[in-house]
């Protein structure tokens, strides 16, 4: 196991290109806010599962890891239900602990939709007392507790050595072009929900596998993909149920979505995830349910 | 009063020529009034309630001489129109140290094995006092059967007021560590929504999808209340949020689950 880089993220980094600002995080509860911009958006124009799952995946990671001292944590699963996908303003993630055992972390997140005059966000700009206008979805993590081992990362000394986790601003270059594209997903089978995915810096966590929440956004494009097909129209993922169970350390990611069912308006898949570069070991599984 | 597998009419066995660590269960269940609603749909909790049985015991095989609680289920739903009778197939997708995971798909035998659900079950591994429960290898467990075709009012099952459905935790409900059945907690957590649903908008409804997120055992009792709550509305349903807690245990949080309510 790697211990955790200097300075994590890196400068060139996914979670810098959302610009996600940390708004607070203690033990029991945390919030991190994302403004939405159109490289993260969907077909429809509204905000995708995908940044989303990641924006949880932030937030979450970091609330368990505290609940959990002074052992670590691995993410179990993670689960989303989107009911509205804004495409303008910002949206907080608030994460409280449900359950802090000895053995597993659960955590619930709530989705905020937080609107603003002018449109768009300014890039690091949120102003997190500004009144919420209605809930966009909700969200579960579970964490495995493990025992504490050598390499793990010290929470308490990388913040001593970064500075407080409330009030940062992961700021980045922003994205130049869709989010799809600047993480180099190739469509491989589209009816298949095949995808490609390469594993490089950019989309790596703290120790150089694929980070979770990317992980959650690769599957819904895998079944975004495949359920476009199956339905004859375009839809986006609105449930998500991932569960972890491998790091995809190597890379390629290869992607494959089963149709379970499919209508005009909306349908649902289960998607595999495989790292092809490790004998082809399976990292993830997934239901998820995508509509118009 | 009965419990969840007899309630379920359900036979379990492990495939004879499995891995002994990596076990495949598999199972039938009929479909009768006793698991289908007032318009003759599957009750998604009923088929949550034979992921968590199927899943449990190929987890808990696979944990042996461990043993297994269920810490997560999540079921996608391909279709609650069935015939039955119903299959069942569980494999193990991953044993670790300290938890197993398994696939569960459930299909309509009467329907050409048409998919009705496909469900993944996390289990975390105890060491119980005791011991795990003793099997011959392979395992097989037919349950004797109840008398009539009853609902979920069988199982103690009874709203509570506008948004709750409550559980009278009877021994039959308790698993062999005295605590409430996985399955039983799905069940309740489907006519939670369900329930809030149908009253808030005077209209059958019938619960799909459903992920349920066990947190801390039911043993005190008597009541364990589930209460709904509406999250929002979208083409496919309404996204309901339940929270289960045990009164006897000063409301403690047992188990919060979210379903996916649509009318009948």
């Amino acid at each position: 196991m790697r211990p955790v880089p200097p300075t994590y993220p890196p400068e060139h980094h996914f979670l810098r290109d959302l610009a996600l600002s940390v708004l607070e995080m203690g033990t029991d509860t945390g919030r991190a806010g994302m403004p939405i911009v159109p490289a993260i958006c969907g077909p429809s124009g509204g905000v995708s599962a995908g940044a989303l799952a990641t924006l949880v995946d932030v937030v979450g990671g970091g609330l368990a890891a505290r609940a959990a001292q002074p052992d670590w944590i691995a993410t179990a699963d993670l689960t989303l239900h989107i009911v509205d996908a804004p495409s303008e303003g910002a949206v907080v993630a608030s994460a409280r602990v449900l359950r802090a055992g000895h053995s597993t972390v659960v955590l619930s997140v709530d989705l905020d939709h937080f609107p603003f005059d002018g449109g768009s966000l300014p890039r690091g700009a949120f102003d997190p007392s500004t009144e919420s206008d209605g809930r966009i979805g909700i969200a579960t993590m579970t964490f495995a507790v493990l025992p504490r081992r050598e390499g793990n990362p010290d929470i308490t000394r990388f913040e001593a050595a970064s500075g407080s986790p409330s009030g940062r601003i992961l700021d980045g270059g922003g994205f130049d072009k869709p989010f799809v594209q600047e993480l180099g997903i190739e469509v491989r089978d589209a009816q298949a929900g095949g995808l490609e995915v390469p594993i490089e810096d950019y989309v790596h966590n703290s120790f150089a596998a694929m980070q979770g929440g990317i992980v959650a956004l690769v599957a819904c494009i895998s079944a975004d993909v495949a359920l476009t097909e199956a339905c004859g129209t375009p839809v986006e993922t609105r449930d998500l149920q991932l569960t972890y169970l491998a790091q995809a350390r190597v890379g390629p990611v290869l992607t494959e979505a089963t149709v379970l069912s499919a209508t005009s308006d909306f349908g649902s898949a289960r998607v595999t995830l495989v790292d092809s570069g490790n004998r082809s070991r399976v990292t993830a599984t997934a239901g998820v349910v995508a509509t118009r | 009063m009965t419990d969840i597998g007899q309630w379920l009419q359900l036979d379990l066995w492990e495939q004879p020529d499995g891995v002994i660590e990596s076990p495949v269960i598999v199972g039938t269940a009929p479909v009768g009034r006793h698991v289908t609603t007032a318009s003759g749909l599957l009750r998604a909790g009923a088929v949550a309630a034979l992921i968590d049985c199927a899943g449990g015991l190929g987890s808990g095989l696979a944990a042996l001489p461990g043993w297994v609680v269920s810490t997560n289920l999540s079921q996608r739903v391909a279709t609650l129109d069935a015939v039955g009778p119903l299959a069942m197939r569980a494999t193990i997708l991953r044993a670790g140290r300290n938890a197993v995971v398994s696939a569960v798909q459930v299909r309509d035998e009467g329907r050409d094995r048409a998919l009705v659900a496909d469900g993944v079950l996390t289990s975390a591994i105890l060491e119980f006092a005791g011991g795990a429960p003793k099997h011959d290898r392979p395992f097989g467990m037919g349950r004797s059967r109840v008398g009539a075709d009853s609902g979920p009012q069988d199982l103690g099952i009874r709203p509570v007021d506008a948004t709750s459905v409550g559980l009278e935790l009877t021994p039959d409900l308790r698993n062999p560590w005295g605590i409430l059945h996985g399955g039983a907690i799905a069940l309740l957590a489907d006519l939670a929504a369900e329930h809030a649903v149908t009253t808030a908008t005077g209209r059958p409804s019938a619960t799909g999808d459903l992920v349920v997120h066990y947190m801390a055992p039911g043993r005190a009792g008597p009541m364990i209340v589930a209460t709904a709550e509406r999250i929002g509305s979208r083409p496919d349903g309404d996204v309901m949020r339940v929270r289960i807690v045990d009164t006897g245990a000063d409301d403690r949080l047992m188990c919060v689950a979210v379903a996916m309510v649509r009318p009948e």
